[in-house]
């Protein structure tokens, strides 16, 4: 190559149609003087002649229509996929409440038994599962069992609540409340919601005492 | 960008089907044949040029309605060809720029003199041998030579579908001409 980086930079010039007219002339000029350029810029335009020459090839028929079978396997993907990177507050807040719900509802699954006097009055266990009120006791205030049975042979003078338990034998005339049997999920959250509520604000209601809550192993 | 076209993609926004079927048919020649003259093998070709629709499909909302489509989708269908090849074929080209260097290739250091050729290089059963010779050249300088002189797009869209700045696209124009004519030249003196 015995020309000069300008003659060359130049032939490209020429074969982007980029010239000025005056650099097309200086071009000319050279190219009829100089044998290795001219031979050099002939085999650029062929070469490019050629690439030009090259044909298209005809797409296969189902071409479309096996793209648009992909597109519908994964739509439902996709469309899921899209619609949470477009909202990532509801993709938390989805992902919250499935967690929490999971949360809630292994507690409603696990709590253990428990009874709980709110008022005066002794209670019984007969075994792990059940809790007595004896004969003749007499329970002034509220009895709440949870994940339990109850069986009363005595008297409630106050409502029993059930969370998640059954009576046996509860007749109504050894009740004098309500027996309100929380078997819902929501109304145990509900009812728990009450609970901590009274516990933050210490809201301790006119004649609910504290009576210590009986250790379901101890007896 | 024509008016079909955006019309269109703003009925594929709304999740219509039939209106990027329509998209695909326009522009799968197109698309298709990129991908062919970057990795010559067809069936290879055909996979990455579906790959490209279904991109496009799936990322149709980072689209830009006032931008170009085919710009667009070419870029899409260029990028994973590129992708493809340097997955494929991590070997080294003779045309490539040394590491470190600017201009230097390997061919260039293996033959300081250059052949001079006494006749023409034009053949009329050119054809495979031509695509086998582009083939051989790095994808970056294959894929500028492909979108300019096959597909006649204009240096400022290949700028966009190449990501890189005019001058850069004209540099390799000029470095994959001139690889190419290198090759088809040495091709002649030895037959």
């Amino acid at each position: 190559m015995a020309c000069s980086n300008p003659i060359n930079q130049l032939i490209n010039k020429v074969l982007d149609q980029e010239t000025t007219e005056q650099e097309y002339h200086d071009f000319e000029e050279h190219i009829l003087a100089c044998k290795d350029c001219r031979e050099r810029f002939e085999q650029l335009r062929e070469t490019e002649q050629l690439l030009r020459s090259i044909k298209k090839v005809e797409v296969p028929d189902y071409f479309t229509e096996k793209v648009m079978q992909q597109i519908v396997r994964s739509k439902k993907e996709s469309r899921l996929i899209i619609w949470l990177k477009k909202h990532p507050f509801g993709t938390a807040a989805a992902l919250f409440i499935v967690l929490m719900a999971g949360y809630i509802f292994s507690l409603w699954e696990q709590t253990p038994f428990h009874a709980e006097v709110q008022g005066s009055g002794e209670i019984a266990y007969e075994d792990h599962q059940t809790v007595i009120v004896p004969k003749g006791e007499v329970i002034k205030g509220d009895l709440i069992v949870q994940n339990g049975k109850v069986k009363i042979e005595g008297k409630v003078d106050g409502d029993v609540i059930l969370i998640h338990s059954d009576s046996l034998l509860a007749s109504a005339g050894h009740v004098t409340g309500d027996i309100k049997e929380v078997n819902q999920i929501l109304e145990w959250i509900w009812y728990h919601l009450k609970q901590i509520f009274n516990k933050v604000f210490f809201i301790i209601l006119p004649g609910e005492k504290g009576i210590g809550v009986p250790n379901p192993l101890s007896f | 960008m024509s008016e079909i076209d955006k019309q269109l993609i703003k009925k594929v926004k709304k999740g219509n089907h039939e209106a990027f079927s329509r998209l695909v048919d326009l522009y799968k020649s197109q698309v298709y044949n990129i991908c062919l003259r970057m990795v010559k093998i067809p069936a290879e070709a055909e996979d990455l040029a579906q790959e490209a629709f279904i991109r496009a499909y799936t990322n149709i909302e980072k689209y830009e309605i006032d931008k170009k489509f085919s710009t667009w989708l070419y870029r899409i269908a260029t990028n994973l060809s590129i992708d493809y090849l340097r997955k494929k074929r991590p070997s080294v080209y003779l045309d490539a720029d040394l590491p470190g260097t600017e201009g230097v290739t390997a061919q260039s250091q293996l033959s300081s003199e250059e052949p001079l050729p006494e006749d023409k290089l034009v053949q009329k059963e050119a054809g495979e041998s031509l695509l086998d010779e582009i083939n051989q050249l790095p994808p970056k300088y294959r894929a500028a030579l492909v979108l300019k002189y096959m597909e006649d797009l204009s240096i400022k869209e290949m700028s966009e579908i190449l990501d890189i700045p005019v001058p850069t696209v004209k540099t390799r124009i000029h470095r994959g001409r001139e690889a190419l004519k290198e090759r088809l030249v040495s091709k002649k003196i030895k037959r």
